[in-house]
């Protein structure tokens, strides 16, 4: 009995461990829809296309409360398919502390043998959104990084869900990527009575409602890549952006942001900016002291402008759920602390401005990209950047004045970068479409584009070549617009050593050896005509290449010789971005005694409606002088495809012209 | 009461409020008026700043609340006050933010900036800003921001903080940057040692002369002053060796100098011989990767080979092949059977396995300790061998010396060393004597590298052709390294990346990497090049360089002044070889070759040009031998005239001119053929 008893209880302990010991060994299983994407033929590619990567699914659904909130769900797939490429094996999930949950991430790898790896828990890490500029967030993104375990041939898959009380109303879902898509699907279902309206780029997705519910789907889509230079209206990718809008009535309505033309943006901007730029006793005492001895309109507004530059840059994101990304500090608070990002800049600017009876608005824009707007869809997602436009009167003319009947006459001022002075608009977004926050009509504007001229590079240069081939000169330059930009921008970053080595590598480009630089003077006229200034007195040793005493061959053009065709690429896709560029250089050359010009080309022409190349050499010979002339211009302007061989052809005469050298032939032989 | 008593009560309370107040405020130090009107550093007066003090107190604060041995809690105290001389300077010295882990906490913060009158701006307290920036399961890590406004040129930034360390925690290690980017006037350094369970402490500095003296209250202190700053140039030394630095640490050990070294060379040894104990499939292992050779160099360069090529490497290669589990799995413990059993291993593992077979075929071979010359040089006052030889290679006895071995450099060819640990000091394990032994130098032609180029330059100035590159020891390793993770199509994407790099305008086609993967060949890359442009013409004439190479190259050291050490990775040998027939109808005007020199412990330079009259055919040959090491500052004049005169003659050009109107038949300075 005992014995049976003891066999009974060992066949229980047994069919109890094995079944565990089973359970241990189970593997993981993948949710119903990656194995749905697993099952999905191979999304389409290019002719020769090999691509890194592939999005088998890519799918979120919005479920829009009444209450203002939005749940969230997420669910996205990729195969890897080159080890270079696993790091896109990343999970992520951003929210908004204030405002939101913290989003519940799930992921797998799924190995090429089918094998399935979930990620636990240690390996989910959270990290705050931001850059160095950051102060304070409250952005934050949790991540899972399946780096370690995707190889070639995996399938990484992540989903999430997440809750967001938000009041913005527009959704953007991008169908197409830079790698071939299996599947793209977004769906938005509202409550009763909402209505949705849809925006499309490129080929419009298949659509379905049922009830409230509206799916957008898209298929076996091909790549887009990008490339270097191209504006960023040919280079999207098939997208949407659906606007959600609750019926009359709804309480909703007051929560959310309703955007149905630019007009609502602009007087959404003027709500939440001006009341936070009204000026206060501290603010109005602090203008007072920085305008005392201005006479004139553009005196004061220079001066309070460059005031609200000097504050501190520190990019602050709170409340982003609410609109904090939009709504700026009051002018008062960022008085006090002493920084502020953009937006707060902008509002102090307006009410020291306002303390001394000058109007003004906040200005969205674009700072990094000018072509990025869609004027015919309303949406603050095309924009990153505040600034601020000033009312005045004729007797302010500069290349950031604007004018136009609606809107008036209106002085656009950065108070971020402090590198751009009052006068003149950053050269990245200048040309881009702004909304200016006011109650007019028409608030949508377009940003004064500055010509070539207004970025000239102007260069005289008196020079002497020596026997033994040194170079030894003086350069005047005076640089203007974007060009003064840039220098003042490597002058503040480096200090005196930096700056000349830096000054000293620019000498040195194209091979010219063992430059010896001397800054003799220089000027930044920032306040008055915005112009920088320079004289530099220069040496090169071995510049002239004498062959065995015969014959010497100089390079006329000495410094900033264009050597580099930026289109060398066969083929284009996407059309060309040119930016206003000019360089006029002036050269005076004394030549060695007893050396003659031999040969030289005595004029270089290239023309085309986008840009022009002029090259003018002339020999003195009564006074053994050569005089050099080159003007570059270039206009912003878009290249097409088809003209791009034009383009290519341009760039090659335009450096087979820099390069062209003079030579000397001694006269005594 | 009547009035005026009133009036005078009133007073005194105000006085005494105002004084409670002013009692409460921050005390901070006076500022001396010479600083204030300062307009210059006296030792540096480019630094667009200067650190007038620099302060760091390494505190214990007493917890008898905590009931174990730990009754100290470590506190980390830090005062900066920087003088601002130029703009350059603005933002960088406007805002402080420091990072530190969850187990720490930031607390008693203060800022202020000090204008030229001496009248100074504080920071509120609720103005500095503390958030997460990341967090994972078993780490948080917060950063502090302190923005500092109105600051200008000529004022003086203040500010400080301190870090608790949690109850239950300690550091066990920790160091100072005796230099940073600007020069620091003063520097004070106080340092209460804690003991954890009967470790003993020991610190050690670098590139200072000044020790560290005991002070009060338990503290060591040491103070330097007027601290160079040190600046960014291009070739520096790596920073851990070229700047100053104080680092402490707790030992288990107190012994010092040659005792101590000595005594770690017993302790590694005993460990050496746990973890290359011969097993049966050592030794077997041993006997089969040696049969047949007859000398102890055949025997050693077999397990060598055995040992890098089969041993898949957590760093290179099929390193994709592990597996996660596997990678994880991977213990620097592991003996040499484990390793052989497994397969795969770190570099430890790979050394730990040549040096039990070489051992098990009879060969003395020693698993050693030795520095990263990436890293920092050897100093024998920082007495922990995990810092100051952090790496493991293996020693072989030959004759009266030793010669050194790292199979883990998968792809260095047998009797060399990788770079890192070339011509570095090594502790070689031993149960009586201490070996503290430099490893071998490569000579230049163990680098060499081979560039072959057939060309044809066109009348419109265009070059097209093919070129070849083969590269051995570190610069086929290099390269190697590089690309030996990738797929094909990327090692070509790479190439050309590198290749247009070098001729920016090039259009490339036909790139061939070989070799990539093998231990034994040098690496092999070629393609096919067309230069646009690359010949400049005027009129009847087109001039051009022999040296296609270095077409477009810039001068190296550009900048007429130095302030640091310039260092160079390896020494290393460079051949080319290039063949440019010339356009028909055009002949060499006045020609000459580009100059040989050699400047001693530095450089060789041989160019040679001749003409192959029946083809037409340009022959270029040039060698360069670089001995390149280190080399303090003030070599800089001889190293950038040496340079830029290679420059100039690597830049060397040639004239053609159109035959009808030839006015030379010279032949080059050199013979033809």
């Amino acid at each position: 009995m005992l014995h049976k008893n003891v066999f009974a209880l060992l066949l229980l302990i047994s069919f109890s461990v094995v079944p565990s010991l089973e359970a241990k060994k189970k593997k993981s299983k993948l949710p119903d829809w990656v194995n749905a994407a697993l099952e999905l033929p191979a999304a389409p590619r290019h002719k020769d296309e090999k691509p890194g990567y592939e999005v088998l699914w890519d799918e979120a659904h919005y479920t829009v409360l009444s209450n203002g909130r939005v749940h969230q769900t997420v669910r996205y797939a990729i195969r890897i398919l080159d080890l270079e490429e696993r790091w896109r094996a990343k999970a992520y999930a951003s929210y908004y502390k204030s405002s939101g949950t913290r989003p519940e991430i799930s992921a797998w790898t799924r190995h090429s043998d089918g094998e399935v790896y979930k990620y636990k828990r240690q390996d989910k890490s959270e990290r705050s959104n931001g850059n160095y500029l950051t102060l304070d967030t409250e952005s934050s993104t949790v991540t899972i990084d399946g780096w370690e375990q995707t190889r070639v041939g995996d399938v990484f898959a992540y989903e999430y869900e997440k809750t967001q009380a938000t009041i913005f109303t527009q959704y953007y879902w991008r169908f197409q990527s830079n790698c071939p898509v299996a599947f793209s699907q977004i769906s938005i279902t509202t409550p009763e009575d909402w209505t949705i309206s849809e925006h499309f780029f490129g080929e419009a997705p298949n659509r379905v409602q049922s009830g409230n519910t509206i799916t957008w789907e898209a298929t076996n889509l091909l790549s887009k890549k990008s490339e270097p230079l191209s504006p960023t209206s040919a280079n999207k990718h098939q997208y949407m952006i659906a606007s959600i809008t609750p019926p009359e009535g709804s309480n909703a309505r007051y929560t959310n942001l309703i955007l149905n033309s630019w007009e609502d943006l602009a007087a959404y901007k003027a709500k939440v900016s001006d009341p936070q730029a009204e000026p206060t006793p501290e603010i109005i005492a602090k203008a007072n002291e920085i305008v005392s001895g201005k006479d004139t309109e553009w005196e004061k507004i220079q001066a309070l402008g460059e005031f609200a530059k000097s504050i501190n840059y520190e990019h602050i994101s709170l409340e982003l759920g609410d609109g904090g990304g939009y709504t700026p500090r009051p002018a008062s608070e960022t008085l006090r602390v002493g920084y502020g990002d953009c937006k707060d800049k902008t509002a102090l600017l307006r009410a020291l401005l306002k303390a001394v009876d000058i109007d003004s608005y906040s200005v969205t824009v674009n700072a990094t990209d000018n072509d990025n707007v869609e004027p015919d869809l309303p949406s603050p997602s095309f924009f990153n950047h505040c600034i601020t436009a000033v009312k005045v009167s004729d007797s302010v003319d500069t290349p950031a004045v604007y004018e136009d009947e609606k809107q008036g006459r209106l002085l656009f001022i950065d108070p971020t970068w402090n590198n751009s002075p009052i006068g003149e608009i950053p050269f990245e977004a200048q040309g881009g479409l702004a909304v200016v926050g006011s109650l007019e009509a028409n608030p949508l504007v377009k940003l004064p584009l500055s010509t070539p001229e207004q970025n000239k590079i102007q260069r005289e240069i008196l020079t002497e070549i020596y026997p033994n081939g040194m170079l030894v000169g003086r350069m005047e330059t005076t640089l203007h617009g974007h060009a003064a930009v840039q220098e003042r921008r490597t002058l503040n970053s480096t200090d005196e050593k930096e700056y000349k080595e830096d000054l000293v590598g620019r000498f040195s480009e194209g091979g010219n050896p063992s430059p010896i630089v001397a800054i003799i003077d220089q000027s930044d006229n920032y306040l008055t005509d915005r112009t920088y200034q320079k004289t530099i007195e220069f040496a090169f040793k071995g510049y002239a290449k004498p062959m065995r005493n015969v014959l010497m061959i100089v390079k006329p053009a000495i410094l900033g010789r264009i050597s580099k065709n930026p289109f060398t690429k066969n083929q284009r896709k996407l059309p060309v971005r040119l930016r206003s560029r000019m360089v006029e250089e002036k050269v005076q050359f004394y030549i060695p005694l007893g050396y003659a010009a031999d040969e030289f080309e005595k004029e270089i022409s290239i023309e085309t409606d986008f840009g022009s190349y002029h090259a003018t050499t002339e020999y003195d010979e009564a006074n053994a002088q050569i005089h050099y002339t080159r003007t570059f211009r270039q206009t912003d302007t878009t290249i097409p495809v088809d003209r791009y061989p034009e383009l290519q052809d341009f760039y090659s005469s335009v450096i087979q012209a820099e390069q062209t050298p003079i030579v000397l032939a001694r006269s005594e032989t | 009461m009547n009035r005026n008593h009133l009036s005078r009560s009133l007073f005194c309370l105000l006085a005494l409020a105002l004084s409670i107040l002013d009692l409460n405020a921050y005390k901070w130090d006076e500022i001396l008026p010479e600083d204030l009107a300062a307009t210059e550093c006296s030792f540096d007066p480019e630094a667009p700043a200067e650190v007038l003090y620099k302060q760091i107190i390494y505190d214990l604060v007493d917890n008898s609340s905590i009931r174990d041995a730990k009754t100290s809690i470590r506190v980390i105290k830090y005062h900066l006050r920087t003088k601002i001389y130029d703009k350059s300077a603005l933002d960088y010295a406007r805002r402080t933010r420091f990072w530190y882990s969850d187990y720490f906490k930031a607390s008693a913060i203060h800022a202020r900036v000090i204008k030229a009158d001496g009248s100074y701006i504080e920071i509120d307290q609720e103005d500095v800003v503390t958030k997460v920036d990341s967090k994972t399961k078993d780490r948080t890590l917060k950063s502090t921001t302190i923005s500092i406004p109105n600051v200008e040129v000529g004022d003086i930034v203040e500010y400080k903080y301190r870090i608790t360390l949690d109850e239950g925690y300690y550091l066990p290690k920790d160091d100072v940057k005796f230099q940073e980017e600007w020069p620091i006037r003063k520097l004070h350094l106080k340092m209460k040692p804690y003991i954890y369970k009967g470790d003993g402490f020991k610190w050690t500095s670098h590139r200072t002369n000044k020790s560290m003296s005991k002070g009060k209250n338990g503290f060591f202190e040491i103070t330097l002053e007027n601290q160079p700053g040190y600046p960014e140039e291009p070739h520096q030394a790596p920073d851990s060796d070229a700047k100053a630095w104080f680092a402490f640490y707790n030992v288990k050990s107190l012994a010092s100098g040659d005792a101590y070294w000595k005594g770690e060379g017993k302790r590694l040894h005993k460990q050496m011989l746990t973890q290359t104990k011969e097993s049966k499939t050592i030794s077997a292992k041993a006997a089969e990767l040696t049969k047949g050779k007859a000398s102890e160099q055949e025997k050693l360069e077999a397990i060598y080979d055995f040992c890098r090529s089969e041993i898949v490497s957590l760093y290179h290669g099929e390193a994709d092949r592990l597996t996660p589990e596997q990678r994880k799995e991977i213990d620097s413990k592991w003996t040499a059977s484990k390793v052989l059993e497994k397969g795969f291993g770190n570099s430890k593992n790979i050394n730990t396995l040549f040096c039990a077979l070489a051992r098990s075929a009879g060969i003395d071979a020693r698993l050693s300790h030795c520095a990263d010359r990436s890293d920092y040089s050897f100093t024998k006052t920082m007495e922990e061998v995990d810092i100051a030889l952090p790496h493991t290679i293996v020693a072989v006895k030959e004759e009266s010396s030793w010669k050194f071995y790292n199979p883990a450099a998968k792809y260095i060819q047998f009797g060399q060393l990788d770079w890192i640990h070339d011509n570095v000091t090594a502790l070689v394990p031993d149960k009586k004597k201490l070996l503290l032994v430099k490893t071998q130098a490569a000579l230049p032609e163990q680098n060499a590298s081979k560039t072959n180029g057939k060309f044809t330059l066109h009348e419109n100035g265009d070059l097209s052709g093919s070129i070849e590159l083969i590269a051995n020891g570190n610069q086929g390793l290099r390269l190697k390294y590089l690309l030996d993770d990738k797929s094909e199509e990327d090692r070509k994407k790479t190439l050309r990346k590198a290749l247009k790099e070098n001729w920016p305008n090039a259009k490339i086609n036909n790139i061939i990497a070989q070799n990539v993967t093998s231990t034994s060949e040098p690496l092999r890359i070629s393609c096919e090049l067309t230069l646009p442009n690359y010949a400049e013409s005027v009129g009847s004439r087109l001039f051009f360089q022999a040296n296609v190479d270095a077409r477009y190259t810039e001068p190296k050291f550009p900048s007429p002044t130095r302030k640091t050490d310039i260092f160079f990775d390896y020494k290393y040998l460079d051949e080319s070889y290039f063949e440019i027939a010339l356009p028909e109808g055009y002949t060499l005007e006045a020609p000459s070759a580009p100059k040989p020199f050699i400047v001693e412990y530095l450089m060789r330079y041989e160019p040679k040009l001749s003409l192959k009259r029946k083809s037409n055919t340009l022959v270029y040959k040039r060698l360069f031998e670089f001995e390149g090491n280190r080399y303090l500052e003030r070599a800089y004049p001889i190293i950038k005239n040496a340079f830029d005169d290679l420059h100039t003659q690597d830049q060397h050009a040639l004239t053609l001119k159109m035959q009808e109107v030839s006015t030379s038949t010279n032949k080059p300075e050199t013979g033809d053929s």
